[in-house]
C-alpha cells in the first residue's frame, strides 16, 4: 500500500470514530425532542394502526411489571379493545419491585418521567418536590366530564391529601374498601408438614413459633437431613407489617396515640415487644437465617422449591394463584393445594386478633406535565372508564360470549377464558379487579375453585373476627414538610430493624439508641408539627 | 546500522533546529508526525465530550436542582456542604469510605505482584498459560453474578456452612455480620481481581533481558536471590506507578459495583461508603441532587489531593512518578 493511501485510510477511520462519538450524543438529544411532543411522532404509528377516525396517542406508562404485561396489542386483544376505545396507544417503560424508586427518581432528574405512572411515593418529601419543580400535571378543578373519576376524588381517604386545593395525582385503588386488605398479609403454610409433625392449628405467637422452629429442625420432608427453613418472607414490608400484627404496634408505620400525644409507633414503647419477637423468631432459628439477603419475590421462589414451611405473602386469591404457578414448576407431582393452607397469625398482646387495614389506595397514578391537553384529557377519559360499571366489567370478566355468558341476569364464566397478559395490566393499574365485587365463581375462573376458596373463607372470618388495625386516617395523611421528610425514614424501618435483629445487643437498648438516630433525623420536629396540626384543625 | 523514519525526522528537526526559531521548530515537529495527531484527535474529542463537558455538572453542588437545567436551578452557595459535614451519618460513612479504601491497598494490591512472581517460576509454559487463564476468569463475571454466587456460597445452606458443620463446627453467616463483611468484601475482591493484576506486572518482567538471570546463576544466585536482585529491581517502577494510581482512586476505588450488590442491611454499618450512600440518598429517599453532587465533589477533591501528594513523595525520593 502507497503512503497516500495510508494517510487517507488513518483520516477516513479516525472521522469515521469521531462522527461515532459524536452520533452517540445526538441520538440523546433525538429522544428527547420526540418524547417531548409524543403527539407529533404518533402520526406515524397511528396511520399503521389504522384504528379509527383520530389519531391515537401515543402515552408512556410505567407500573410495576408493565413491560411483561403490556405486549403487543394484536396479540391481546383486550389491549387492542381497549387502546381503541380511548384513542391511547400505550407503549411501557419498564419498572419492577426491585428498581422503581431509583427509576422514578432518575427519570425525573432527566425529564424522562413516563407521561402516566404509578408509585407509591405519597406523602414523601420527593412528591412534594416534584411539584414544586412543576414535574407533575394536576387534575382540573372541574372533573364533572370524568363522573367515575370524581367519585373516586371525593372519597374521605382522598380528600385530605390536596395540596393547596390542587390534587397532583388519581388514588391507584388497590381496593373498593379498606376492608379488603384483610387478605393482604397473612402466612401460607406447609399443611402436610404440619399433619407430619403433628402440630395443631397454631394461635399464640408461641405456638406459631414453635411451629416454625420445628418446620427448621424436625425434618418434616423425611429426608434426614437439616434442609428445611421454617419461615421466609416475600417482600420486607409486607413480612415486617405482618409481625406487628400480633405486637403492641400494629400500625408500626403510621402515627398512634400515647399518653395524649400522637408519635410515629416506631417511638413508641410498644417497639420492644415487636423487637423482642422479631429477634426471637429469628434467635431460635425459627426465620429464615438469609432473611436479610432475599430481595423481593426471592421467599416465593424459596417456598415454592419445597424447603421452606411457612411463608409470609399476601393471601388473597391472586398471590396464592402465582405462587401455585411456581410451585408447579418446581414440583410437578404434588398439588399445591393439597399442601398449603393459609394462617393469620397470632393474636396482639392487647388480646385482639388484628387484621392489616390501610387506606384504599397506598399508591397513586400520576401525569407528566409535558402532557398536553388533549393526551390528559384522553388519559382522564381512560381512567373513567376503567373506574366505569363497563371497564370494571370487562376487566373481571373478560368478552361477552368468548369469557362469559350471561344466563338471567347472572355471569356464567366460559371454562376456556382468555388470560390475557394486558389483564394484569389493567386490574393494577387500578385494583378495581383484584377486589371483592366480582363474584367467586368469576374469580375461581382465573385461580381455580380451591384457592379461591381458602382465600374468601380466611377473608370472612378475617372480617368477622379480627379488628383492623387502629389507624386515624385524619393524623396519618397529613401532608406536611417535616411529617413527609420524616416519614420517609419510618419508611427504611426494616433495615434499622434488621440490623438490631441479626445484632447481638439487648433491644430495648439498640432500640433506644436507634431512636437517638431518629432524634438527629427530624423525628421531634415531626412530631411537634402533627401536634399542632391535630390541635388546629381539631382532629379527633 | 540504516536510520528509521522517525529517526530520520528527529534528525531533521535537529538541523531545523540550528536555523530556525523555536517557534518554526515546534510547528515543523507538529507537521512531522502530523498523523499522530490526528489518530490523537478521537480521544481528544472523547474525554472532552464524556469527561470534561460533563464537570458542569459539578455546578450542581452549589445550587438546587429545579429539575430543568442545571444552569437554571437557583445558587445556593454553601448549603449543600454544610448539609454534607452536618449529616448524621458523615463520619461513618466517611470513616468506612477511607478504612475499606487504605484496607484495599493493604491487603489487595500486593497479592498481584506476589502472585506474579510466582507464576513467572513455574517453569512449563503450559501449565503457566493454564494457572493464568484460571485465575483470569472471575475478572470477567459481574459483581451483580459474583453477589449471587457469594450468597450461595456464603449462606446458611451454602457450601461453606456444610464444610464448617462437617467439621463439627457451627454454622456461620460471614454475609450478614458486621465484623466479617469487610473481610468478605477483601476476599473477593482479591479473588476476582488476581488473575487480571497479574497481567501488568507479567509483562513488566517479560521484558527483564534473559542474560542477567543467565549471568547471576553463574553467579551462583538461587531463585529467591534471584526475584530479590533481578526481578523486583525491574518491575519496581511498575508497582510504584500502579501504587499512585490507586492511592488517587482511594475514595472511589472502595468499590461501589461490589458493596451495592453484595451489601444487606445488617452490614451497612461496616460497609457504607460515600459511593453507596449517595447512590441510596439519591434513588431510595430521594434526597436533593445538588446535594449528593456536593458529596461527590467533596471525594473527588480528597482523591485529587491524594494523588498528587503520593506523587510528589514518590518523585521526591528519585523515582519516576506520574509525570
Amino acid at each position: 500500500m502507497s503512503k497516500n493511501w495510508t494517510n487517507v485510510g488513518i483520516i477516513a477511520s479516525v472521522f469515521a470514530l469521531t462522527a461515532g462519538l459524536l452520533a452517540g450524543c445526538g441520538k440523546e438529544s433525538d429522544q428527547e425532542s420526540s418524547s417531548g411532543s409524543p403527539a407529533a411522532s404518533s402520526a406515524a404509528t397511528a396511520s399503521a394502526g389504522g384504528t379509527g377516525a383520530s389519531k391515537p396517542y401515543d402515552v408512556t406508562v410505567a407500573l410495576w411489571d408493565v413491560a411483561t404485561n403490556l405486549t403487543d396489542p394484536a396479540t391481546d386483544k383486550l389491549l387492542k379493545t381497549v387502546e381503541e376505545k380511548t384513542n391511547l396507544s400505550f407503549e411501557a417503560q419498564a419498572v419492577t419491585w426491585n428498581d422503581y424508586k431509583e427509576k422514578f427518581n432518575l427519570w425525573a432528574a432527566s425529564g424522562q418521567l413516563p407521561d402516566m405512572f404509578v408509585t407509591d411515593f405519597r406523602l414523601t418529601p420527593t412528591v412534594d418536590t416534584w411539584i414544586k419543580q412543576g414535574l407533575l400535571h394536576a387534575l382540573p378543578d372541574d372533573l364533572s366530564a370524568y363522573p367515575n373519576l370524581q367519585k373516586i376524588m371525593e372519597m374521605p381517604d382522598v380528600k385530605p391529601l390536596a395540596i393547596d386545593g390542587k390534587f397532583y395525582f388519581i388514588p391507584r385503588l388497590t381496593k373498593l374498601s379498606s376492608d379488603e386488605y384483610a387478605t393482604e398479609r397473612g402466612y401460607v403454610v406447609r399443611k402436610d408438614w404440619m399433619e407430619k409433625l403433628g402440630i395443631e392449628t397454631p394461635k399464640t405467637f408461641e405456638e406459631y413459633e414453635a411451629m416454625f422452629a420445628a418446620f427448621a429442625k424436625n425434618d418434616p420432608d423425611g429426608n434426614g437431613k437439616a434442609d428445611t427453613i421454617g419461615l421466609t418472607h416475600n417482600f420486607s414490608d409486607v413480612f415486617g407489617t405482618l409481625l406487628a400484627l400480633g405486637s403492641s404496634v400494629p400500625n408500626i408505620k403510621g402515627w398512634m396515640q400515647e399518653d395524649g400525644k400522637w408519635i410515629p409507633s416506631i417511638a413508641s414503647t410498644g417497639m420492644t415487644d415487636y423487637l423482642t419477637k422479631f429477634k426471637k423468631l429469628y434467635d431460635d432459628g425459627a426465620l429464615d437465617p438469609d432473611f436479610a439477603l432475599l430481595k423481593t419475590n426471592d421467599g416465593m421462589d424459596k417456598f415454592s422449591q419445597g424447603n421452606v414451611g411457612a411463608l409470609a405473602v399476601q393471601i388473597s386469591d391472586n398471590f396464592l394463584y402465582t405462587i401455585k404457578q411456581k410451585w408447579d414448576k418446581a414440583n410437578p407431582n404434588q398439588s399445591f393445594e393439597d399442601s398449603i393452607t393459609i394462617l393469620p397469625g397470632w393474636t396482639a398482646p392487647d388480646g385482639n386478633q388484628y387484621r392489616f387495614y390501610q387506606s384504599t389506595a397506598y399508591s397513586d397514578i400520576y401525569f407528566s406535565s409535558k402532557l398536553s391537553d388533549d393526551e390528559f384529557d384522553a388519559l382522564l377519559k381512560f381512567i373513567d372508564f376503567n373506574l366505569s360499571e363497563e371497564g370494571q366489567d370487562l376487566y373481571s370478566y373478560g368478552f361477552e360470549g368468548e369469557d362469559y355468558t350471561k344466563e338471567n341476569g347472572t355471569i356464567v364464566p366460559s371454562e376456556n377464558r382468555v388470560n390475557y397478559p394486558s389483564y394484569k395490566f389493567f386490574i393494577y393499574l387500578d385494583g378495581v379487579g383484584h377486589s371483592r365485587n366480582v363474584p367467586r365463581e368469576v374469580r375461581a375462573s382465573l385461580y381455580g375453585e380451591n384457592l379461591v376458596n381458602l382465600s374468601y373463607d380466611m377473608y370472612d372470618r378475617l372480617i368477622a373476627e379480627a379488628k383492623p388495625i387502629p389507624i386515624n386516617f385524619n393524623v396519618d395523611l397529613i401532608n406536611s414538610t417535616e411529617k413527609n421528610s420524616f416519614q420517609s425514614v419510618i419508611n427504611g424501618y426494616m433495615d434499622d430493624i434488621t440490623k438490631i435483629v441479626l445484632g447481638s445487643e439487648d433491644v430495648e437498648t439498640a432500640w433506644a439508641k436507634q431512636l437517638k438516630v431518629y432524634e438527629g433525623k427530624g423525628m421531634s420536629k415531626a412530631i411537634e408539627e402533627v401536634n399542632a396540626i391535630v390541635a388546629e384543625k381539631g382532629i379527633q | 546500522m540504516a536510520m528509521t523514519k522517525t529517526e530520520a525526522a528527529h534528525a531533521a528537526s535537529l538541523t531545523l533546529k540550528e536555523s530556525n526559531p523555536a517557534r518554526g521548530k515546534r510547528g515543523r515537529a507538529i507537521w512531522e508526525s502530523r498523523y499522530l495527531y490526528v489518530l490523537l484527535l478521537p480521544l481528544m474529542a472523547y474525554m472532552a465530550l464524556f469527561q470534561y463537558v460533563p464537570m458542569y455538572g459539578l455546578l450542581l453542588s452549589f445550587k438546587e436542582y429545579n429539575y430543568q437545567s442545571i444552569t437554571g436551578s437557583p445558587w445556593t452557595g454553601l448549603d449543600n456542604f454544610r448539609e454534607l459535614f452536618g449529616m448524621y451519618e458523615f463520619k461513618r460513612v466517611f470513616s468506612n469510605t477511607l478504612i475499606i479504601a487504605f484496607g484495599r491497598l493493604l491487603f489487595e494490591f500486593p497479592v498481584p505482584i506476589l502472585f506474579a512472581l510466582l507464576i513467572n517460576e513455574v517453569r512449563r509454559k503450559r501449565a503457566r498459560t493454564f494457572y493464568q487463564i484460571v485465575y483470569t476468569f472471575p475478572h470477567f463475571l459481574s459483581w451483580v453474578i459474583i453477589s449471587g454466587i457469594m450468597l450461595n456460597f456464603l449462606g446458611d445452606m451454602g457450601v461453606f456452612n456444610i464444610i464448617l458443620q462437617s467439621l463439627g463446627m457451627e454454622k456461620t453467616n460471614l454475609l450478614t455480620d458486621a465484623g466479617s463483611f469487610k473481610g468478605v468484601l477483601f476476599g473477593t475482591s482479591i479473588w476476582k481481581e488476581l488473575g487480571w493484576g497479574t497481567i501488568i506486572y507479567l509483562a513488566a518482567i517479560s521484558g527483564i533481558n534473559p542474560e542477567m538471570y543467565e549471568s547471576a546463576e553463574i553467579d551462583g544466585a538461587g531463585r529467591l536471590r534471584k526475584i530479590t536482585a533481578i526481578t523486583w529491581p525491574a518491575i519496581k517502577g511498575t508497582v510504584l506507578v500502579l501504587f499512585i494510581l490507586a492511592l488517587g482512586n482511594v475514595m472511589g476505588g472502595a468499590g461501589f459495583d461490589q458493596i451495592f450488590n453484595m451489601d444487606n442491611a445488617a452490614v451497612r454499618d461496616s460497609s457504607d461508603i460515600l459511593d453507596t450512600y449517595i447512590y441510596r440518598a439519591t434513588f431510595l429517599q430521594g434526597a436533593s441532587f445538588g446535594f449528593t453532587t456536593a458529596v461527590s465533589l467533596f471525594k473527588s477533591v480528597i482523591n485529587c489531593l491524594l494523588l498528587l501528594a503520593a506523587h510528589y513523595a514518590v518523585k521526591s525520593r528519585g523515582h519516576g512518578g506520574l509525570f
